[in-house]
């Protein structure tokens, strides 16, 4: 289905907006979506599992749209529809990253180490795109003396860290 | 050390593209996956087989369970296959939680050679069907809770004294602070059988798989280094010396038993001989303790046993080994 609004691209959003009784009924595109500021309702986060409450952070700071808003974003491979996925955590198919990647996003800041992998590739994709090295600026003289006192005073050796104390305070007057 | 340590496992969550995860999955697609994995396994064939999951009878499935080979859901679920190794260190589920994953198991302390394994299967198996991959979140998997490496390493350990001395609490909230998780392998609640535990990542992106499986070495060596200490004051203590051989006789001689205190004794057994308190004695305790779950017993006996019953088999059985 195309969106309602700029006739143009997939409409993934129904949007029904209730007022004094009177229903307006849309289906949009997650652009002119955002355009209207048409996002999640509260109502839909009420039925949310309380144990993923914490999953998804705190919802009255995600999802800040009036009450009288219900959008219902679903992934246009699989329809899993973003409520479904507040409540269980569970995606459909692997198109849902993308569908649903900036809620991806927020919420796994919350849950993860990060949100970049850093771990293994699968071969079968050859070699990772070139990255930019970011080069480690070496260690200067005095650095490497601060790191030394650092261990020596861990290790309570008091005299090596006097003397490594004064040579730093040597290279500062230099 | 390897006394408390009682196995490693790891775990790798893997999806093909095209298809939705296996919830969304009808019969035909499942299938579909279970026959291109069967072809990608074709290098190592002899050393896999199949095992259908529709067509094995009860006892089989819960034996699987029990073992932790397979989920209980996994067990009720006709789109699930698994591909098992024959010498049990590696399976492969299909159409679980995710299309694919790799599990293997090793006794003692031996993670490195459970990932290398497991990694190994992954090379092949991604090598001719490609696994859905993103360069910002890695392996996609169907929960956002396995993302990223699509890694579960853990360790199964054996810790009567840390749970008798009341710190698997305070152990929990420990290794929560370094992403990682504690939990009872046998029974419910807070109160697991046989004083076994599993500790394992809850990270599973942000870090690289040697990251999350140094850090996990870290965590269980700090766990056994207390649990060896707990142990090593009980060996002259009255009070330990008399539960750890009333155990003893108990298990030699009883003529039933319930699997609840089955554990306990059994459990109290293996302290007994990792403590030294009992000398001379294979530790052959761990395996004891998984052939006297009700589907072992059942599968052994070839056919379904009442309760009592169950408890005669196991008394016997128990008496044997002992």
């Amino acid at each position: 289905m195309l969106c309602q609004k700029c006739n143009h691209n997939n409409a993934t959003i129904h949007f029904e907006q209730n007022i004094n009784g009177k229903i307006t009924e849309m289906d949009l595109c997650p652009e002119c979506a955002k355009e209207m500021n048409i996002g999640m309702d509260m109502n839909l986060l009420s039925g949310a599992d309380s144990l993923f409450n914490n999953f998804w952070g705190d919802p009255g700071s995600f999802f800040t749209l009036p009450l009288s808003h219900i959008a219902k974003q679903s992934c246009p491979s699989c329809h899993t529809s973003l409520s479904s996925l507040i409540n269980s955590s569970f995606l459909g198919c692997t198109d849902c990253y993308d569908e649903f990647g900036d809620m991806i996003e927020q919420n796994l800041k919350n849950y993860q180490r990060g949100t970049r992998h850093t771990g293994k590739r699968p071969r079968s994709l050859g070699a990772a795109p070139q990255q930019p090295v970011k080069e480690q600026a070496p260690l200067s003289e005095a650095d490497k003396l601060r790191a030394e006192l650092k261990q020596a005073v861990k290790e309570e050796n008091y005299e090596r860290a006097a003397e490594l104390r004064d040579k730093i305070k040597e290279l500062g007057e230099k | 050390m390897s006394d408390i340590i009682i196995s490693t496992r790891i775990r790798l969550a893997r999806n093909l593209k095209g298809y939705p995860f296996p919830k969304g999955l009808n019969k035909k697609q499942a299938e579909e996956i279970t026959e291109k994995v069967r072809t990608a396994l074709k290098p190592v064939e002899k050393d896999f087989r199949f095992v259908d999951l529709s067509a094995i009878d009860k006892p089989t499935k819960l034996s699987l369970t029990e073992n932790h080979i397979i989920s209980p859901e996994m067990a009720e679920d006709n789109k699930c296959a698994l591909f098992l190794k024959g010498d049990n260190k590696a399976e492969i589920l299909i159409n679980d939680e995710d299309h694919i994953r790799i599990q293997t198991v090793f006794p003692g302390d031996d993670i490195d050679a459970s990932y290398e394994l497991a990694n190994k299967l992954d090379d092949l198996i991604d090598e001719s069907l490609g696994f859905a991959f993103d360069e910002k979140y890695g392996y996609l998997t169907a929960c956002l809770t396995n993302i990223g490496t699509g890694l579960r390493a853990s360790y199964m350990l054996h810790l009567p004294m840390l749970e008798k001395t009341k710190q698997i609490k305070n152990l929990q909230n420990e290794v929560a602070r370094f992403g990682m998780v504690i939990r009872g392998i046998y029974g419910e609640g807070s109160e697991p059988l046989g004083s076994l535990y599993q500790i394992s990542n809850q990270l599973t992106l942000g870090k690289s798989e040697s990251e999350i499986i140094t850090d996990l070495k870290n965590v269980v060596s700090q766990v056994i280094k207390k649990e060896k200490e707990l142990q090593s004051k009980i060996i002259n203590n009255a009070d330990y010396n008399d539960m750890v051989f009333r155990s003893l006789g108990l298990l030699k001689y009883c003529k039933k038993i319930s699997g609840r205190e089955a554990m306990e004794h059994l459990s109290n057994v293996k302290l007994g001989i990792t403590s030294g308190i009992i000398k001379d004695m294979d530790d052959n305790i761990y395996n004891i303790m998984v052939n006297i779950q009700p589907g072992s017993l059942i599968k052994r006996a070839g056919d379904m046993l009442d309760t009592k019953r169950r408890d005669i088999l196991r008394a016997e059985y128990i008496n044997n080994e002992l």
